[in-house]
């Protein structure tokens, strides 16, 4: 079963590979991740697109919730949340296959970000399954190249990740 | 403000958690602290290898229920503190280590002596840092106490580079500190709590076992009220051990797969099992599928990652034991309804007792030590004689919480230095270690150690010239191949003792253990028993086919 996890984090040197190697003992593949800023400064968001036993996962999901640089983890559904993926897509750009691709990219809501040499560059943001469509249908025309970034995801409604952590004080 | 070097605003922070003991060796890259370490009220213990510090500060630490530091320098000194360390993270123990790094300028060119050690023990302790300025060193040793000791403890790493223990920084003792994103849960949640007190009480074969969690939590007295208030028998694993007075009348043994008997038949006629800081391993449940078909289970632990992580439970409460139990036994106690709640009649358990005679065996020589009712501290090694002295060593004075081992990663080599380190927590004490051949031998070089600190224990080292517990395995899963098992007669255990400053005599017949004990124990220094084991008796297995 296919997951997405949100995890807010420190934003410190190794935390990735603190949260990748809980994922990696329990044998899981991540499918896919991605990473930036958010508006707190100071904290990074993770998404991470995992397959696998429900429950593992979970487990797994409450280990990385106790390393000391995770502030907050979630976990996201199409019901709860607005899913996403960006992609950039390199294909043959002909005189005579211009006009067909322009149409599929415009039906598809991407964008040609840029054309030299023959080949043009499309950008997509969309749901997973809208881009695995776009792809299938650019396919005849000659990928040279594509990449996906992995899903994004946000809550619907005011419910965030973004809510203040406990802070013990300790001295001073 | 006053402006101090890194090594001294690590010693101040240290001083100011209470650290009277530190357990360590230097190196060039540590060598900023020890500089101005022996000029400071720390007691440091110079081991003969750094693993000897770790286990030393483990010891320490389950001993004592502080945190227990160890110091070592970069590279060679730093990865030998990894097993120790993994030692403390698999059996909850609060250490806190501390390791040179080389100079920052150099970090991750392959210099001399440098490896990336946080790295290395990121999943082996519950946190690790890397300090990059001296003026994060008071914080980041004010939170690795806290981690180390709160929560479910474990041990946390800081590695420090030289160039930062060196480097001079405006020091304020009185800075403020404060953690993020931590939020142990202690206090457990109400309605689970009534839910687990109705089960309980509605029980008709109610048992409780508990792991080494109630020793961490110190929730042996509230256990015991538990138990009485139910009638309920206590099962302990083997990190639980000594978790209740081995007398205490319903105290039935240990569970898993040399565990007693009547503990096991004890589970199969439970209807309702209640874990109290025990985490199902899979030694202690001897087998999944028949576990989990056995009772309604409620499961009490200080880390919600361990609840249902192995086992399907009904009721799980994240918090701690002492608090959690205490809450139910108040309703059991007081509320209408559960207050019917009449304890079954459980017969006075008696200790299991191992009755066998002819060439001397392990099981014996334990057997006699338990019957001299001492309220020595004991350790052990990991291997045959562990399991024996676990089964065997019920001596009604056996302090509680000071049965120690190494149970969760089973380090063969941990019993002398975690013994040294008892004996520092509590100098009052008699502290016995139980060792073998095969495990004494692994941290042999820290009987110096003891001379040089003047630590003394009593070592008994059962030498069957062989690791009993791998014979043990062969016999059952190998046809008797005995592979690599053996070790020869011709290392004199005594011999080596008086080598290293030390004393100790040799046992051949049972009849001579108690002198030989008598002798050890009012030795000034270090006493090693080495007894020639004839027997090889291997320790039964427990299943739940009747």
């Amino acid at each position: 079963m296919q997951k997405v996890i949100s995890i807010l984090v420190e934003d410190k040197p190794g935390v990735l590979m603190r949260i990748a190697g809980l994922f990696y003992r329990r044998g899981f593949n991540i499918d896919a991740l991605s990473v930036g800023s958010t508006e707190i400064s100071g904290k990074s968001r993770f998404t991470i697109t995992v397959n696998g036993d429900e429950a593992v996962l979970e487990q797994v999901r409450k280990q990385v919730q106790k390393l000391l640089n995770v502030h907050r983890t979630a976990e996201h559904d199409s019901k709860n949340s607005q899913l996403r993926e960006y992609a950039l897509i390199k294909i043959n750009f002909t005189e005579s296959t211009k006009t067909e691709i322009i149409h599929l990219v415009e039906f598809f809501r991407g964008r040609v970000i840029d054309i030299f040499d023959g080949a043009a560059i499309i950008e997509i943001a969309e749901e997973e399954s809208r881009i695995d469509a776009f792809i299938e249908r650019l396919t005849p025309y000659g990928i040279i190249e594509s990449l996906r970034t992995g899903k994004v995801s946000m809550y619907r409604g005011k419910k965030s990740l973004s809510t203040p952590t406990k802070v013990i004080k300790l001295a001073g | 403000m006053k402006k101090m070097c890194g090594a001294d605003i690590l010693i101040q922070a240290l001083l100011s958690e209470g650290v009277t003991v530190a357990f360590g060796y230097p190196g060039g890259a540590i060598l900023p602290l020890y500089d101005r370490l022996c000029n400071c009220p720390i007691r440091h213990i110079l081991v003969r290898h750094e693993q000897g510090a770790a286990h030393m500060a483990d010891g320490y630490a389950r001993a004592s229920g502080s945190v227990g530091v160890a110091i070592a320098t970069s590279g060679p000194g730093s990865t030998n503190l990894v097993t120790g360390l993994a030692t403390a993270y698999l059996d909850s123990s609060p250490v806190v280590a501390i390791t040179g790094q080389v100079e920052r300028r150099f970090i991750g060119t392959d210099a001399f002596q440098e490896v990336d050690i946080v790295g290395i023990t990121i999943p082996i302790t519950k946190h690790n840092e890397h300090i990059l300025s001296a003026g994060d060193i008071y914080a980041a040793v004010k939170r690795a106490f806290y981690l180390a000791r709160s929560g479910r403890p474990g041990p946390v790493l800081l590695d420090i580079p030289k160039d930062v223990l060196m480097e001079e920084c405006p020091f304020d003792p009185r800075q403020e500190v404060a953690i993020e994103g931590y939020n142990p849960i202690t206090e457990g949640h109400g309605g689970q709590i009534k839910r687990a007190a109705k089960l309980l009480g509605q029980a008709k074969s109610p048992v409780i076992v508990a792991g080494g969690g109630v020793i961490r939590s110190r929730a042996t007295e509230e256990l015991i009220r538990l138990s009485r208030l139910l009638g309920a028998p206590i099962l302990t694993t083997l990190m639980g051990k000594s978790a209740v007075p081995q007398d205490f009348e319903y105290y039935l043994g240990m569970i898993g797969m040399h565990g007693s008997q009547a503990a096991v038949r004890t589970l199969q006629n439970a209807d309702v099992i209640a874990a109290v800081g025990a985490r199902f391993g899979d030694r202690a449940v001897l087998s999944y599928k028949k576990f989990e078909k056995l009772a309604r289970f409620i499961q009490i632990d200080i880390d919600p990652a361990e609840i249902e992580k192995t086992v399907e439970v009904d009721i799980p409460i994240v918090g701690d034991a002492n608090r959690i139990l205490t809450e139910i036994n108040n309703r059991l106690a007081t509320e209408e309804g559960e207050a019917a709640v009449v304890p079954k009649a459980v017969p006075r358990a008696r200790p299991e007792r191992y009755e066998g005679s002819g060439p001397l065996s392990i099981p014996a020589v334990v057997q006699t030590l338990s019957d001299r009712g001492g309220d020595c501290i004991v350790v052990t090694d990991v291997g045959r004689h562990q399991i024996w002295a676990a089964k065997y060593y019920s001596s009604p004075n056996l302090p509680v919480g000071l049965f120690i081992t190494s149970g969760g990663l089973g380090t063969m080599g941990f019993g002398l230095p975690a013994a040294l380190g008892a004996k520092l927590a509590h100098p009052e004490r008699q502290v016995v270690l139980i060792t073998g051949d095969g495990s004494f031998l692994m941290n042999i070089q820290e009987l110096a150690t003891s001379g040089h600190h003047d630590i003394p224990i009593l070592v008994v080292v059962m030498n069957d010239h062989h690791l009993g517990m791998i014979r043990q395995l062969q016999d059952a899963f190998y046809k008797n191949n005995y592979a690599e098992c053996t070790f020869p007669p011709g290392v004199d255990y005594v011999g080596l003792a008086r080598a290293m400053g030390l004393d100790g005599t040799r046992v051949t017949d049972i009849g001579e253990v108690n002198d030989a004990v008598d002798r050890g124990l009012s030795s000034k220094k270090t006493f090693v028993i080495e007894c020639i084991i004839e027997s090889q008796e291997n320790i039964p297995y427990q299943s739940y086919d009747e």
